[in-house]
């Protein structure tokens, strides 16, 4: 039998010398995921939600631990840890160097494929991966040519095409209209179960639509965590983000909006 | 799995015509360099085999370090020489020839190497302290190629009031391929076989590396690392190059475009062979044309002026089409 996949986070802390003074940009956060939960990080700008994701993906040194399965990720190579985890976050393409998204997709599969020419079961994953995710029309168009909607789309594909145990997304949602939205969100929702997902975003309803467990940070310490409903309320909200929230509530689901 | 893999079509097809191109043209050239290196004896035309190696070899190193700076730096102006290795290079050989009367083969190459690298680390300081932008690199390394070209002709003539016959110094100002002989081609072959094996190494993680610093360190590659690697390679490889034969521009710049623009792709897998090609190509045909083109009136050019009067001109098309030109 397969053994249930799960991360746990303990104690993580994260420092940075910045003119000078150090900058604490995480203090003691802690936090489990197991499989099937869909986990999302909320806070503020500044709180350390990128941080905390970079942390999880070993691309920041931090204090305390991330057990993968219950395996230290620091005592893990870090190939074997490339090839289960994926972090995704925003790029910026040079223009005339640009790869087309085919490519880009492609080079996600590094970490797994062990030849130096694509095989076709790379190309086969990666287009299946596409189409899924509806990118594959814009597969010979340069990622500098897309729009900022399609290229999160591409990033996404470029996440997923190495079949990652850990899916760490920065900001998925960010510059994508509410259709695009509503179909991520329903994307993540059926990957729940293949992947194990931790993701950040700005958008409170996003979160309160996609995600199962949430946690809440602000000025790098973890406010509240917990399951959507206990901690996607009222007073959580407007303290942390200092604005009047309302919890719309028709039985179902429980979104929180913002009062302008 | 079929599904996808059915329709070879257009797309498919050309890609799979694509590998094999760049696969057969660099295995063609390797055959070709190492028939005629093992072939040459102390026969008539050995002058002219060995010119004709120079000329590969150099060609194919500049476009190589050209290719492989402008995907680690993220940058598509980048280049050997106008990056300051060029200048760097030149420099430190002239101080060499300075400080010694008989000038030693090993001492020049090794010299090079240190100015070059030298000039480089300034120019990636200076760009990287004014914002890292791919024209502060080009400003910067401007600024460093003029201050140590300067430099240099200043010593140029210190050389020739010491020693007045020291022979084709004048010829590495502008990049020559008439000093031709063999300790030069003795010195290029095996490092440009050291890049065609660095090649496979390099590639993939030059790739990653295009797409961001974060992206290529979840797959396991070490960003900074892999620059690191590719700066000092680029920049020791150019340097011997420009002990052999002098400071030759634009090579490196537009071999690795002219190559993307040929293959519709940034994939440094077919990019670093088909451009490395074209730099080859470029630069030994530049020196058959310098050899013939004035030969009615005034009789041999440095080739490095046929590549300046015709790749300046590519260079600011490059710059002023905002690089949208495919």
């Amino acid at each position: 039998m397969e053994v249930e996949s799960f991360i746990e986070v303990k104690g993580i802390g994260v420092k940075y010398r910045s003119r000078g003074e150090v900058v604490i940009a995480l203090n003691n956060v802690s936090l489990r995921v197991d499989k099937s939960e869909l986990f999302c990080v909320l806070g503020p700008n500044g709180s350390g939600k990128t941080t905390l994701l970079k942390a999880i993906a070993g691309l920041v040194k931090h204090d305390g631990v991330v057990l993968i399965d219950g395996v230290n990720a620091l005592r893990m190579p870090k190939k074997a840890l490339a090839k289960i985890i994926s972090y995704s976050s925003d790029i910026s393409v040079p223009e005339m160097l640009s790869l087309t998204v085919e490519e880009a997709v492609l080079t996600s599969r590094y970490p797994v494929s062990k030849s130096f020419l694509e095989s076709s079961e790379d190309i086969y994953k990666v287009r299946e991966v596409m189409e899924v995710l509806g990118v594959l029309n814009l597969r010979n168009r340069k990622l500098n040519e897309l729009s900022a909607g399609e290229l999160k789309k591409v990033l996404l594909a470029m996440a997923l095409a190495k079949d990652p145990k850990i899916l760490l997304l920065d900001e998925p949602d960010a510059h994508m209209d509410i259709r695009s939205r509503v179909e991520l969100s329903k994307t993540l929702r059926t990957l729940k179960d293949k992947v194990l997902t931790i993701f950040t975003t700005h958008d409170v309803a996003f979160a309160a639509n996609t995600a199962t467990k949430v946690l809440v940070l602000n000025n790098g310490v973890g406010v509240a965590l917990g399951n959507v409903k206990e901690v996607l309320t009222e007073e959580v909200l407007s303290k942390v983000y200092g604005v009047e929230f309302r919890v719309l509530n028709d039985g179902e689901i429980a979104v929180p909006i913002p009062v302008y | 799995m079929r599904k996808y893999m059915k329709p070879l079509g257009d797309k498919e097809f050309i890609r799979a015509v694509r590998i094999r191109f760049a696969f057969l043209t660099m295995l063609f050239s390797a055959i070709l360099v190492l028939s005629s290196y093992l072939f040459i004896n102390q026969g008539h035309f050995y002058y002219r085999v060995n010119r004709a190696l120079l000329g590969l070899l150099s060609g194919f190193i500049f476009a190589y370090s050209g290719s492989m700076l402008q995907s680690s730096l993220r940058n598509p102006l980048a280049d050997p020489y106008l990056l300051g290795i060029g200048g760097g290079a030149l420099l430190s050989i002239y101080m060499y020839y300075l400080v010694t009367p008989t000038p030693s083969v090993l001492y020049i190459p090794l010299a090079a190497s240190i100015g070059g690298l030298l000039a480089l680390l300034l120019t990636i300081l200076i760009a990287e302290a004014v914002g890292g932008s791919d024209v502060a690199y080009v400003l910067s390394g401007i600024g460093i190629t003029s201050f140590s070209s300067g430099v240099a002709i200043t010593l140029y003539y210190f050389i020739l009031s010491r020693a007045p016959h020291t022979p084709y110094i004048y010829a590495m100002l502008i990049g020559s391929l008439v000093d031709a002989t063999k300790w030069k081609v003795d010195f290029l072959l095996p490092l440009t076989l050291a890049l065609v094996f660095l090649y496979f190494l390099i590639a993939k993680p030059l790739n990653t590396l295009i797409i961001g610093d974060e992206y290529a360190s979840q797959l396991g590659f070490n960003a900074k690392y892999v620059r690191l690697i590719t700066a000092v390679v680029a920049g020791l490889s150019s340097s011997i190059a420009i002990s052999a034969i002098g400071m030759i521009s634009f090579i490196g710049l537009v071999s690795p475009h002219i190559a993307r623009l040929l293959l519709r792709t940034s994939d440094n897998r077919f990019i670093i062979p088909l451009a490395s090609l074209t730099g080859a190509l470029i630069l030994s045909l530049s020196d058959i044309a310098a050899k013939t083109f004035l030969s009615w009136s005034v009789g041999e050019v440095p080739a490095g002026v046929i590549t300046s009067v015709f790749g300046a001109p590519l260079y600011v098309v490059l710059v002023l089409r905002g690089y949208k030109w495919r």
